[in-house]
């Protein structure tokens, strides 16, 4: 067992290394391959260098542009677009109250479990949502005509050989 | 080894950290806004996904009917161009034929942005995918360090999700 476990371990430090390997090349053969040309972005040009919320909105910004090319200003304005970008499920029913802290960021709260079983949320909470909202929710209560089988046998088709990518 | 974080619905550390790399919208016009994001995953992390998420849960659908004839982009046999070209022929036949046509589209905008996590996960469960599998990728994506790629390397700060702020979604190109 010891021993299959450290050939598995040596096993995955070698493909690690091949895969550093064949990333170094390819960027020594193509500097400015489409994926890695990314090194300059155009920000609002205005009083504060901060990005938003403290600066202002890009997609309503009516002034100049600048560009900056320092990977720390990169780094934090690309991190506020996208923060915003990947929060933009917030004011959806289920990304927001009362769904959300009812089912959970996870849906994994005892709760999500009642609504697989057939259990609707109380009245006081289905009542005040949107129709379709409800609708979507009777229809995850129902149990579905058609369901998997289960996939233990697809699980131990998954081997360590598919890490390596070059 | 690698199938131990779905059977005991955990998730693997290596998987919790995405690289972001930007793609220009309109090439030579790197707005902020104006910027694609790509999220760059662990190839098993996709792979096994594919594997225990994404082909069953596709073969059910199209086995029993679900999926509308309509829908064309991510299904086998089928190229979301068609669409296009079927568009084109359709509007070509209108004109030579001189008949009225009425043409609605309805564009579903930022649909993977607008996804929100406790729904998605809730709807596997329903077709039967197993809780453990479920709870790995839902903690995953809530432990999730997005790092951005530029052409100066790896960043070295990050953003992560955090409770005044929530992530959703999988991400662009993670499925």
């Amino acid at each position: 067992m010891e021993t299959s476990i450290r050939k598995e371990v040596k096993q995955l430090k070698l493909q690690d290394a091949r895969r550093k390997m064949f990333d170094k090349i390819r960027t020594t053969l193509n500097p400015s391959s489409k994926i890695s040309s990314f090194f300059r972005i155009d920000v609002p040009s205005c009083h504060t260098n901060s990005p938003i919320p403290e600066g202002p909105d890009p997609k309503l910004w009516k002034g100049p542009w600048k560009f900056i090319t320092n990977p720390t200003d990169i780094t934090r304005h690309v991190s506020a677009a996208n923060h915003r970008q990947y929060g933009q499920a917030k004011d959806t029913p289920f990304g927001s109250e009362p769904l959300l802290p009812l089912y959970g960021y996870n849906a994994d709260t005892p709760e999500a479990d009642d609504l697989l079983e057939g259990h609707l949320p109380p009245p006081s909470i289905l009542d005040n949502l949107y129709l379709e909202t409800a609708a979507i929710l009777s229809s995850l209560a129902r149990p579905s005509p058609h369901r998997l089988a289960a996939p233990t046998a697809e699980i131990h088709k998954i081997n360590l050989l598919t890490r390596t990518k070059p | 080894m690698m199938s131990i974080p779905y059977m005991a619905g955990f998730s693997h550390p290596r998987w919790q950290k995405i690289k972001d790399i930007m793609l220009e919208k309109t090439p030579g016009d790197p707005k902020i806004h104006r910027m694609r994001i790509i999220a760059l995953l662990e190839s098993d992390f996709k792979q096994a996904n594919w594997l225990l998420i994404a082909r069953p849960l596709t073969w059910l659908l199209e086995d029993s009917d679900m999926i509308p004839d309509m829908q064309h982009g991510s299904r086998s046999g089928k190229l979301c161009q068609s669409t296009v070209l079927n568009k084109q022929l359709l509007f070509n036949i209108t004109r030579y034929t001189k008949e009225t046509t009425a043409f609605i589209e309805n564009d579903a905008m930022g649909c993977f942005d607008h996804t929100a996590n406790p729904l998605v996960l809730l709807i596997p469960r329903r077709l039967g995918l197993p809780k453990s599998i479920v709870n790995s990728l839902a903690q995953t994506w809530e432990k999730t360090t997005h790092l951005i790629r530029t052409k100066y390397g790896i960043s070295v700060e990050s953003y992560i999700n955090d409770k005044l702020n929530l992530l959703f979604g999988p991400g662009q190109g993670a499925t």
